[in-house]
């Protein structure tokens, strides 16, 4: 039997008649393939408002970002004439240190989102053993802290150097701009499908690090390689450091 | 309440929303310092309760508060506060006036809800789709847009493109969990 998309639209923007209601619930209770398809798509709905959410508190984050190193410098007006000029010269010092740091903390968030998972995980998770497949699950849901120490003992297991690739992006996802260099340098040591990305993962962890002459070296090698994602970020993330 | 501001949270719109975020803050912040709030998690709560103001926006709940958009905000937030020391209740007692049955403007918000193994799988799959799908399916099955309202606001040439749209983008979602191993 042919499933009634228009039933469908209604019932979820809302909008069903009191006879459409009942032709729904009579559906719903009769035909197998009705309902399966129902419950499906309130998965849908469940997982699309948990994904929405996320995305509106990363929005709200970076709001709290750019407003909270606003009040350091606002509490200059407090200090009694006397230190005055020393507070302002300090002031001034930190200011431009601050600002230095909020900007490149700023454009390290503008520009960093955890590689989305490109690797077909699930069948690899196959290929690889149930580790890497609990590992690919953690990250997928920003679980980043789980996923970390899985795609470690993974990588043990198969070698399968992409797993390092995910790793690194884990450990920045996480603030851990260090470990991620050295992660994502280890993948450059392998030649796989993301090496090439990695550049730019690398680029974007030395920026956090606050390393930035080797973040717009690897930013020019990512530039100059043939991988097409994120290039046009890249060109003007190196334009705005230089 | 004031629908605008209401429209603005339904419908992200970003400058309004960064706005409002700015305009209460540091009220908020005093707010919760004098309950005893640790500077390190005012702003999860006040982000909380902004994230709060939304789902009852989408739901279309506020359209019809008789309050407005600070007292509700601060409503939430109040609850927020009131669950943070129930959390920490071994460790600092709360101020009781804060949940009083009786005062105005306490609002219950919904606990997030785990998801079910099945929605956790359905949620790395559906990551896996391109952002116009993921868009799509959200406006479509949790903002609850009819198709012909999503060509309208989203600038698609007719209700049809939208319908065929979200067809491929489900039966892409399908075919990604079909494919999986089990």
């Amino acid at each position: 039997m042919t499933i009634n998309e228009k039933l469908l639209e209604n019932f979820f923007s809302n909008n069903l008649t009191e006879a459409e209601l009942q032709e729904f619930d009579n559906q719903y209770a009769t035909d197998k393939d009705f309902k399966k398809e129902v419950d499906f798509l309130k998965n849908v709905r469940v997982v699309s408002e948990t994904e929405d959410h996320e995305l509106f508190k990363n929005q709200l984050a970076n709001y709290e970002t750019e407003i909270s190193p606003k009040k350091a410098s606002l509490n200059a007006k407090w200090l009694k004439p006397m230190a005055a000029l020393a507070a302002i010269l300090i002031v001034a010092l930190s200011v431009t240190f601050l600002a230095n740091k909020d900007t490149k903390d700023h454009l390290f968030s503008t520009y960093f989102e955890p590689s989305k998972n490109v690797s077909a995980p699930i069948v690899r998770a196959e290929i690889d053993g149930q580790l890497a497949g609990k590992a690919f699950i953690a990250y997928s849901e920003a679980d980043y802290k789980h996923a970390i120490p899985i795609f470690q003992k993974a990588f043990k297991e198969t070698e399968n150097p992409e797993l390092l690739f995910y790793e690194g992006n884990a450990l920045l996802a996480q603030d851990n701009a260090q470990e991620a260099i050295e992660v994502f340098k280890t993948h450059l040591s392998y030649s796989d499908a993301l090496t090439n990305r990695t550049h730019w993962y690398l680029a974007l962890a030395y920026l956090k690090a606050n390393q930035l002459d080797e973040a717009k070296q690897e930013l020019k090698t990512f530039i100059n390689s043939e991988e097409t994602f994120k290039k046009t970020e890249a060109k003007s993330l190196l334009k705005k450091l230089n | 309440m004031e629908n605008h501001l209401v429209d603005a949270l339904k419908n992200n719109d970003q400058k309004l929303i960064k706005e409002l975020y700015g305009r209460y803050r540091n009220e908020f912040f005093a707010f919760s310092k004098k309950y005893g709030i640790q500077e390190n998690d005012r702003s999860d709560i006040y982000q909380e309760a902004f994230l709060g103001m939304r789902k009852h926006a989408i739901s279309g709940k506020l359209y019809d508060v008789d309050c407005s958009f600070k007292t509700y905000l601060f409503g939430i937030a109040k609850h927020l506060i009131y669950d943070e020391h129930k959390y920490y209740a071994s460790k600092k007692p709360y101020d009781a006036k804060l949940h009083n049955a009786n005062s105005d403007h306490v609002i219950e918000i919904d606990s997030e809800r785990e998801l079910t193994q099945e929605q956790k799988l359905l949620r790395h799959y559906f990551n896996q789709l391109g952002k116009s799908c993921r868009q799509m399916l959200t406006l479509s099955f949790y903002r609850g847009l009819t198709n012909e309202e999503i060509a309208k606001q989203y600038g698609y040439e007719s209700e049809a493109v939208v319908r065929s749209q979200k067809s491929r983008c489900l039966k892409t979602l399908k075919d990604l969990i079909k494919t999986s191993p089990k």
